[in-house]
């Protein structure tokens, strides 16, 4: 377990969220140290079980390193603030999907921060849903390789080391297939295709 | 691979392993090629799909680790509160119940009941003979020392007289000659029966013989007739109950 006793000013978490280096690890594990069990005495309170409260706050911190990522996240409140309210909002929208009588008129936090869009935050919950379906279909070898190269931004070399590769080649053909698969699969949804789309222009 | 699609030199091209020369040359295919500028977008898709699932795996696994590492949350609901209030509240005011309630049998004794309880006999010379004897004049006296000194056993007494011997043994302490007189009282054919049956329940309680006393009350207290009937209250009744626990 690599625990975390490090503190970060809400500019540190910003910078190394967008840096995504090898620091982000610690900052989403601050994230939670700091903020999980307020936000989930808020889903406790309003009717929401351990479990809600624990999946809500997993969405609310993906959500807010896309969003902080995307520049959507503007610091007019602090990242406690906007957590919160991101949290709220998602929890809000998650008892409308059930059917919840008392929110099925949907109230969102009337004083949110300004830049907090409830459309695009939904709407990264849903493409985060089916990228999850997506990742399932593409396979665990596959799904190393992309993550490794793009995410984790490692050297050819590296991911051929790494996963015992012949060489390069073999590696660099390997990625092209996946990429292909991943290419594929996106465009199986067109709703996620779309919403990748507009991602890339923003 | 399509010849008029370098596949692989579009991954070149994403993964910036070209050189200027090659990249220049590259966009310039791309703005003639529409169907190559479609094929990058959608390579570009792909990759900005695998940076999502990358935060997202990211985050998943952190979130594993953390919910090992974090306490747990603890919360109780303003409903559940208020259970809980409400429980501890009823719980201490029946702990407040068991103690006043035991405090109370503790304090419970045969002579507290009798004192209670007790309705003195007055007498009434009407209701026997005619003229006052010695004895009711003793007793209306208060000299109940003099009553047992004169009483002699083989004399015979009014049945009036024979109640007075025994409430004034019952006065003196001399309960078990209370009891004997009021026992052959009960059963004689006279009109002071009902009273030997109340003094005779009176006596046992001053006796400490509380299952006696109890059967004796009892039957007074199922016959609304009986002349001491208001006298055994239910209340009275279980004040004996709870004597013969003791």
């Amino acid at each position: 377990m690599k625990s975390t006793s490090q503190e970060f000013s809400d500019e540190e978490v910003l910078q190394k969220l967008k840096a995504n280096d090898t620091g982000t690890d610690d900052v989403i594990r601050f994230l939670y140290s700091t903020h999980f069990e307020k936000l989930s005495r808020y889903i406790l309170m309003h009717k929401g079980s351990l479990e809600d409260a624990r999946d809500l706050f997993q969405e609310t911190i993906i959500s807010f390193i896309h969003l902080t990522r995307e520049g959507k996240f503007r610091r007019e409140s602090s990242i406690g603030t906007f957590l919160f309210v991101l949290n709220k909002n998602l929890w809000l929208n998650e008892q409308r999907k059930r059917g919840r009588s008392q929110v099925r008129e949907i109230r969102y936090e009337e004083e949110q921060p300004r830049d907090m869009d409830i459309g695009a935050v939904l709407e990264h919950r849903e493409t985060t849903h089916k990228l999850r379906k997506i990742i399932q279909r593409l396979g665990e070898n596959c799904e190393k390789i992309l993550l490794l190269f793009y995410y984790e931004n490692c050297s050819m070399k590296d991911l051929t080391d790494r996963l015992h590769y012949q060489n390069e080649q073999v590696t660099r053909n390997m990625k092209y297939k996946c990429l292909k698969k991943m290419e594929q699969l996106v465009q199986t949804d067109p709703f996620l295709f779309q919403q990748l789309k507009n991602l890339l222009h923003e | 691979m399509n010849e008029f699609l370098p596949e692989e030199d579009l991954l070149r091209y994403l993964d910036g392993e070209m050189d200027a020369q090659e990249k220049q040359e590259f966009e310039r295919l791309l703005k003639e090629k529409p169907l190559l500028a479609e094929q990058l977008l959608n390579l570009r898709i792909a990759i900005k799909a695998v940076k999502q699932a990358g935060t997202l795996k990211q985050v998943e696994r952190i979130h594993q680790e953390m919910m090992h590492e974090l306490p747990p949350v603890s919360f109780v609901s303003g409903r559940r509160k208020l259970i809980r209030l409400s429980l501890s509240v009823a719980a201490s005011l029946f702990l407040l119940l068991v103690l006043a309630g035991g405090w109370w049998f503790y304090q419970l004794s045969g002579q507290k009941v009798y004192n209670q309880y007790f309705i003195p006999y007055t007498v009434t010379p009407e209701r026997g003979s005619d003229t006052a004897a010695s004895i009711q004049k003793l007793y209306a006296a208060e000299a109940f020392l003099k009553i047992d000194s004169a009483v002699k056993t083989d004399s015979v007494y009014s049945s009036e007289d024979s109640l007075l011997v025994a409430l004034s043994f019952l006065k003196i302490e001399k309960l078990a000659g209370a009891i004997e007189w009021l026992q052959a009282l009960e059963h004689s054919p006279t009109s002071f029966r009902q009273d030997a049956a109340y003094y005779l329940g009176m006596a046992y309680l001053r006796a400490k013989r509380y299952k006696e006393a109890l059967s004796q009350f009892e039957k007074i207290h199922r016959a609304p007739r009986h002349l001491y009937y208001d006298q055994v209250s239910a209340a009275f009744l279980r004040k004996l109950k709870f004597l013969t626990w003791k």
